[in-house]
């Protein structure tokens, strides 16, 4: 049998060239990683837009994929990148409507963290953005601080604090 | 639980992961062996790094595919339009697709921005010249308007080579468009709608009182504002 | 670093691991360009006839130096993606600069050359520039302080405020404010479609000043004894005005007249479509910002 990283590479190469159908079959083969970030970084409402957003810039960038890192990881930071960007509107627009209660003292309020029986997704989920998304790149990803620092514009201890805080909270989920 | 308990609590990520310098990671497990809480926490950010590496992937719940096939077809045939027009010539030469998503844009972008000024004339030109054009030929002042009818006939001309150069814009920027972050092609069409109310609200105005100089103007400075953005965009696909 | 071992590598294309620190001799009159598709840009100056560059990035992005006469141009690029860096700039007080980095805040404190920023997403902030000084962003706010530059800014969803600026102004945004403060420029151009026009600086004989906005208010604060005619319009908009003007003979409408202050030697244009205009005195500004 075929491994699945040849497979990817042989289709990234005819995607490349415009066969639409070995695209296709990469999106089959990477939509459920790549909706699985979608919704942890930026939650269920957006993340079936998000992975299709995703997979369109990722068809018009194939050309720019060399075959030097594994297709899975390329298409990942094409991802990652488009799920920023949404980010970044976001932030922006909740900076200017209203501060967002979380950020004021570092601490959850109670009905977010002691959700009992909730899954660890939606537990995931429920974290405040920035911890969410350290989290995520970080214990589901395993992007390093310093790379996720750069993603988010943050520094990297940022990012330490940021990921232990999200630790810290979801360990309400364990029971 | 004390103050430095509270303080190598905030650590345990750190020691965790072993990012702690050496004298920390024992300082902290000196603290562990007397500290039951942190011990307990320990294990328990141990359980949520271990989930975090478990997590299942599940494909999502409607077939995501039929509209990215279609936004795709969509990319390639605008191109096809486009190559047509003869707009193509430099992209064209590119081996396959490896200089779709740039050679096509950069240049003819530009270049239809540019057409678009050319196309235009008289008060069009003040529409279509934006910002610059609209310091080298100031504002009529209110005083000195001109007459009623030249300022209708005028606003006639501006109104069909305006509508003829927002088309055309905007049938580059549908090209263009994938080439932007999904935001922002929401921001400016956003954006867009603001100022296509404000154009209405100065059109139903002018209507009711079809005489009025400073109307007539504000349409113009409107309209040439929407064809502004609408050429600041183009040239976004470029960066 | 030996001045010739480095022309030398700047010669041709170089790349750099993660977190570089690189100085590059460059002339005075150098005209640097920075592209990338993100990370913030921060460019200082000092007196010397180098380039430093900071970057901070990821090792599987690669920066690109090409130096070709005067023309320094500075890259990033990922093979992986999506290039990240954050620049930190030290160049020439003389220096062009010249930046284009759709995701990223922007700062450039003291340089005397050209500006041109573009940004989609993110604040530019600039003091200082010589020249030209042009900056676009769509999502964000621009700022200059302190230029002796013709400035021309523009958002589109994001604020675009000037201060002391001496040269000729543009600013415009379609959603936001633009805040001109201490200026003294004698050709202005200011307007938005959804927001205020603040203007608080002198007015100069003969100049042209013209400030619109559909959906919002235009205040503007002028020195005792400014000389300028002054032409308010709008649709459906209240005017106040803080000290007595007599009115234009001829035509006059309510929501359509013009009148002079002192000689009229400066022409100024007061529009909006549906907002208050409000002409006041210079210092306006300052007092509702300190409340």
């Amino acid at each position: 049998m075929v491994p699945d990283t040849d497979l990817d590479s042989q289709d990234a190469a005819l995607a490349a060239e415009g066969d639409s159908g070995a695209f296709e079959r990469l999106y089959r083969r990477h939509v459920a990683r790549i909706h699985g970030l979608a919704r942890r970084m930026a939650g269920p409402d957006d993340a079936d837009e998000l992975t299709q957003d995703a997979f369109v810039r990722a068809w018009q960038k194939i050309a720019q994929f060399r075959g030097e890192a594994a297709f899975g990881s390329w298409l990942y930071r094409v991802a990652i990148s488009v799920i920023l960007g949404h980010r970044r509107r976001l932030a922006i627009h909740r900076e200017r409507t209203a501060p967002e209660e979380w950020n004021r003292e570092g601490r959850p309020s109670h009905e977010r963290s002691s959700e009992i029986g909730m899954d660890f997704d939606t537990a995931i989920e429920r974290l405040p953005a920035r911890a969410r998304h350290v989290f995520v790149l970080h214990d589901v990803e395993g992007y390093k601080h310093h790379e996720i620092a750069r993603m988010l514009k943050i520094t990297a201890g940022t990012s330490k604090s940021q990921l232990h805080r999200a630790r810290m909270l979801l360990r309400a989920t364990l029971a | 639980m004390t103050d430095s308990a509270d303080t190598w609590r905030d650590r345990l990520s750190e020691y965790l992961d072993e990012a702690l310098e050496d004298s920390e990671r024992s300082e902290l497990e000196e603290h562990l062996e007397g500290c039951e809480e942190c011990r307990e926490t320990l294990v328990e950010l141990r359980q949520v790094v271990a989930r975090a590496g478990k997590l299942v992937d599940a494909p999502p719940a409607r077939d995501l595919w039929p509209e990215i096939a279609y936004r795709i077809r969509e990319t390639e045939e605008g191109e096809r339009h486009e190559s047509r027009a003869g707009t193509a010539e430099a992209g064209s030469s590119l081996a396959g697709r490896h200089g779709r998503s740039f050679t096509f844009s950069v240049p003819q972008l530009a270049a239809a921005a540019v057409t678009l000024v050319a196309l235009s004339s008289g008060i069009a030109w003040q529409i279509a010249g934006g910002f610059s054009a609209r310091q080298a030929e100031p504002a009529v002042p209110v005083a000195q308007a001109p007459a009623q009818t030249n300022l209708l006939l005028a606003s006639r001309i501006a109104n069909n080579d305006y509508e003829s150069a927002i088309a055309q814009l905007e049938r580059v920027l549908n090209v263009g468009r994938d080439r932007l972050d999904s935001a922002t092609v929401r921001k400016v069409e956003e954006k867009l709608a603001l100022i296509d109310k404000a154009i209405d609200e100065a059109r139903q105005a002018l209507s009711a009182d079809p005489s009025n100089a400073y109307l007539n103007r504000y349409l113009v400075g409107t309209m040439r504002r929407k064809l502004d953005l609408l050429r600041r965009t183009a040239a976004l696909t470029e960066l | 670093m030996n001045a010739t071992i480095l022309a030398a590598a700047l010669s041709t294309l170089m790349s750099v691991p993660q977190e570089t620190d690189t100085l590059i001799a460059v002339p005075g009159n150098v005209r640097i360009t920075v592209e990338q598709v993100a990370g913030d840009v921060t460019v200082s100056t000092w007196s010397q006839n180098q380039v430093r560059v900071l970057a901070d990035h990821r090792s599987d992005d690669t920066v690109d130096y090409e130096l070709d006469g005067n023309e320094l141009s500075i890259s990033a690029h990922s093979n992986t993606g999506m290039a990240i860096v954050d620049f930190e700039l030290t160049v020439p007080v003389s220096a062009a600069v010249e930046i284009s980095s759709p995701f990223a805040d922007v700062r450039i404190i003291g340089t005397q050359g050209d500006i041109s920023v573009q940004t989609v997403e993110g604040d530019i902030h600039v003091e200082g520039g010589r020249g030209r000084v042009d900056l676009h962003a769509v999502d964000g706010d621009v700022m200059v302080f302190g230029s002796e530059a013709t400035v021309q800014a523009a958002s589109v969803d994001g604020d675009v405020m000037l201060t002391d600026v001496s040269g000729g102004i543009e600013a415009q945004t379609v959603d936001g404010d633009v805040i001109l403060r201490d200026a003294a420029s004698d050709n202005v151009q200011a307007a938005t479609v959804d927001g205020d026009i603040m203007w608080d600086g002198d007015i100069r004989d003969g100049g042209h000043y013209s400030f619109v906005t559909h959906d919002g208010d235009v205040v503007v604060g002028v020195q005792p004894g400014a000389n300028a005619k002054v032409s308010v319009a709008s649709f459906d908009a209240d005017f106040e005005i803080d000290f007595e003007v007599s009115l234009e003979p001829g035509e006059q409408e309510s929501k359509r007249f013009s009148f002079v202050l002192g000689s009229g030697n400066a022409r100024m244009e007061l529009e909006s479509f549906d907002g208050s205009i409000h002409l006041t005195r210079r210092g306006y500004l300052a007092e509702e910002l300190e409340e």
